[in-house]
């Protein structure tokens, strides 16, 4: 598990795999240097009958090779190790689905699955017996270490060479893919200072706005969410809306709202007011977001 | 001044040649300025919006055009007009002349550009920048503000900084010796924030004395080319410009939908600090206050005890951002529609009000 707070570690895992494909001062880009970019966040398609989700593909068009991620916290099901098998076995598919758009479709195209998780699988039951790269994000005083394990190597010897990656920081960026929420690895305060911003944002362009305005603006995958964790963001949206008119926020948000008089002296008081504020708001509605999941649950 | 006779660029450009060889030659031989007097003033001012939209954020009592793409406004402030030629031809960056006084000129020109999301900012010279400009021409003055007194809480300055405030101003032969030791000094160094630098440019044996501040104003104290301001000032903004446009053009994260998902383009901007950072927490907590300068407003998390994570609003021009932080850096994320100048007058003011030695690596 990770020592970073506040962030679930499958946010974290999306985002370090995408931070080595970037350039960044502060963060390896060892992957960047292979030709890898993020050619797909939270891909969902379906093969063979079977709905496939994983959810990161980095393709390298100098190597014309995709490496499709799921990052786990522990488990591995069974079903899900036979629809990835099927996949790391007939790669093409993913380009002529059009999930792959990255890559040279005129030349050899490879792809390989890769397990990741910030504990070391090696001893998962369930770890299958193939060909599968499965990689973890382990960590010493000072950095991470991105391994692949014994036997859970990456066939492209180029990208397997450059493993152990060392972050030389602990500090990974996060903001690539801000929070994930509806999916059980909930970063309900990532979400909760992820609306606040775009509640700032929206009421400085627009007088009225809701929970879809908000949401919009918000989550960068919202376009391509499916219908029920739209609908779940929505509820925990309107539960965020209906905190802050309850502890008289919205006060603060109208006056900022286009229009007023005198702006910059009106948005800085109205803002400074509310920025007192956020912390204990942000502590609060985390908290009835935990409660709202666990009564659903129950 | 009675403008009427300007009727075209090179009329104006006339008038501006005889106020340079005018104001040189007075100051050669008396010193100082005759009454009523003054130097050219020039403004290199960032925008997103078009020349009639201005008059929505100042009070432009009359507007006559002079030429394509340039404008006389006169200008209403406190009951009193101040004339200013407006220069559009660069849509993204305007040039704004005046030969009003210096402080009046200032105020008609923050009033401008301090309004919220009005699409008009002052161009926010990273130090690195101001240090090419020395390299234009014979160094002739500097002024160093360090001004950490404006963002910082006086317990913060107490406890964690060495200046509050520090203030030098030099001119003449010596200026650049003394520039020179004290940005050799490891324990100054962090706190020489240059506010402007004043050169003698030189070519083809013609001359201009300019003093650029460090938010894009050019005061001409002489000289006998008025074109060679212009190109003075064309080249400073080129520098800038080009800057500005590889931040928008690799440093701004776009999320693409697609079929099967969602794309990703773009990477952070990383500020790192020389002057490193105590209290991270602390430090967030003065410079994030939804007031001047840095006018930034957001909500904080926790992701380490000297690791925190800031999502919030830009209130110059209600751009998002998101800032990673920890004792020697800085991670700016800025949106796909964000203004490079977001980036950039973050990154000046933390060298302005924080750590001159601060950088920040833009890709190409």
């Amino acid at each position: 598990m990770s020592v970073m707070e506040n962030l679930s570690d499958h946010t974290l895992q999306i985002n370090a795999w995408i931070g080595l494909c970037q350039l960044d001062r502060t963060f390896p880009d060892t992957l960047r240097n292979l030709g890898y970019t993020v050619d797909i966040i939270d891909p969902s398609f379906v093969h063979e009958g079977d709905s496939v989700n994983p959810d990161l593909i980095l393709t390298s068009r100098a190597y014309n090779h995709s490496i499709v991620i799921d990052c786990k916290s522990y488990f591995i099901k069974k079903e899900q190790n036979e629809k990835y098998e099927s996949i790391h076995h007939s790669p093409e598919v993913l380009l002529t689905r059009g999930i792959v758009s990255a890559a040279d479709a005129s030349e050899d195209f490879n792809a390989e699955f890769a397990y990741s998780s910030f504990e070391d699988l090696a001893e998962n039951p369930h770890l299958p017996e193939n060909d599968f790269a499965v990689v973890q994000y382990d960590e010493d005083a000072n950095q991470y270490i991105s391994r692949t394990l014994e036997d859970y190597e990456f066939n492209l010897s180029d990208l397997q060479d450059e493993f152990p990656i060392f972050t030389d920081t602990r500090r990974l960026p996060t903001d690539y893919f801000p929070f994930d929420v509806g999916t059980g690895d909930d970063d309900y305060r990532q979400f909760t200072i992820s609306i606040l911003q775009s509640t700032v944002h929206v009421a400085l362009e627009q007088d009225t706005f809701n929970a879809d305005d908000l949401l919009e603006d918000a989550h960068p995958l919202w376009v391509d969410l499916d219908t029920n964790l739209k609908n779940e963001l929505r509820a925990h949206t309107e539960t965020i809306i209906m905190e802050y008119q309850r502890q008289g926020l919205d006060g603060h948000i109208e006056k900022v709202q286009a229009g007023s008089k005198d702006e910059w002296k009106v948005v800085s008081k109205s803002l400074q007011a509310l920025q007192r504020k956020v912390d204990g708001f942000v502590d609060d509605v985390q908290e009835k977001l935990e409660q709202t999941s666990l009564d659903d649950f129950d | 001044m009675s403008t009427s006779s300007i009727q075209s660029r090179r009329d104006l450009f006339d008038v501006f040649q005889h106020t340079i060889e005018g104001t040189y030659d007075e100051l050669v031989e008396e010193q100082e300025l005759q009454p009523g007097q003054t130097m050219l003033k020039t403004f290199l001012i960032e925008s997103n919006v078009t020349p009639e939209e201005l008059h929505e954020r100042v009070d432009i009592t009359e507007a006559r055009k002079v030429d394509f793409d340039l404008q006389e406004l006169i200008i209403q402030r406190n009951a009193t007009k101040y004339t200013f030629f407006l220069d559009h031809e660069d849509s993204r960056f305007w040039t704004l002349y005046t030969l009003e006084e210096s402080e009046d000129a200032k105020k008609v020109v923050q009033d401008m550009v301090s309004g919220v999301r009005n699409g008009l900012d002052y161009t926010w010279m990273p130090i690195e920048q101001q240090r090419e400009v020395m390299d234009m021409g014979v160094f002739r003055d500097v002024g160093v503000s360090y001004d950490a007194d404006d963002v910082f809480s006086e317990d913060y300055i107490d406890e964690r900084l060495d200046f509050g405030d520090l203030s030098v101003r030099s001119s003449g032969r010596g200026t650049g010796t003394l520039f020179d030791i004290l940005d050799s000094h490891d324990e100054l160094s962090s706190f020489l924030s240059l506010s402007s630098v004043g050169i003698k440019r030189n070519v083809n044996g013609s001359f201009i004395l300019e003093r650029v501040t460090h938010n894009g104003r050019f005061t001409t104290s002489g000289g006998d080319s008025i074109q060679l301001h212009l190109d003075t000032v064309a080249e400073i903004k080129e520098r800038y410009a080009t800057l500005l446009r590889k931040i928008e053009e690799n440093h701004r994260l776009s999320y693409e939908s697609q079929e099967h998902g969602t794309g990703l383009d773009g990477t952070p901007l990383v500020i790192e600090l020389d002057n490193e950072i105590e209290d991270v927490r602390q430090f967030i907590e003065n410079i994030i206050t939804a007031k001047n300068p840095l006018r930034l407003w957001g909500a904080k998390t926790k992701l380490d005890d000297q690791y925190w994570k800031i999502k919030g609003v830009d209130l110059h021009n209600n751009d998002k951002y998101t800032i990673e932080i920890c004792p020697k850096w800085l991670r700016l994320y800025l949106g796909d529609e964000a203004c490079g100048n977001t980036a950039l007058r973050i990154y000046s003011n933390l060298q302005r009000h924080y750590d001159s030695n601060a950088t920040m690596e833009v890709e190409e």
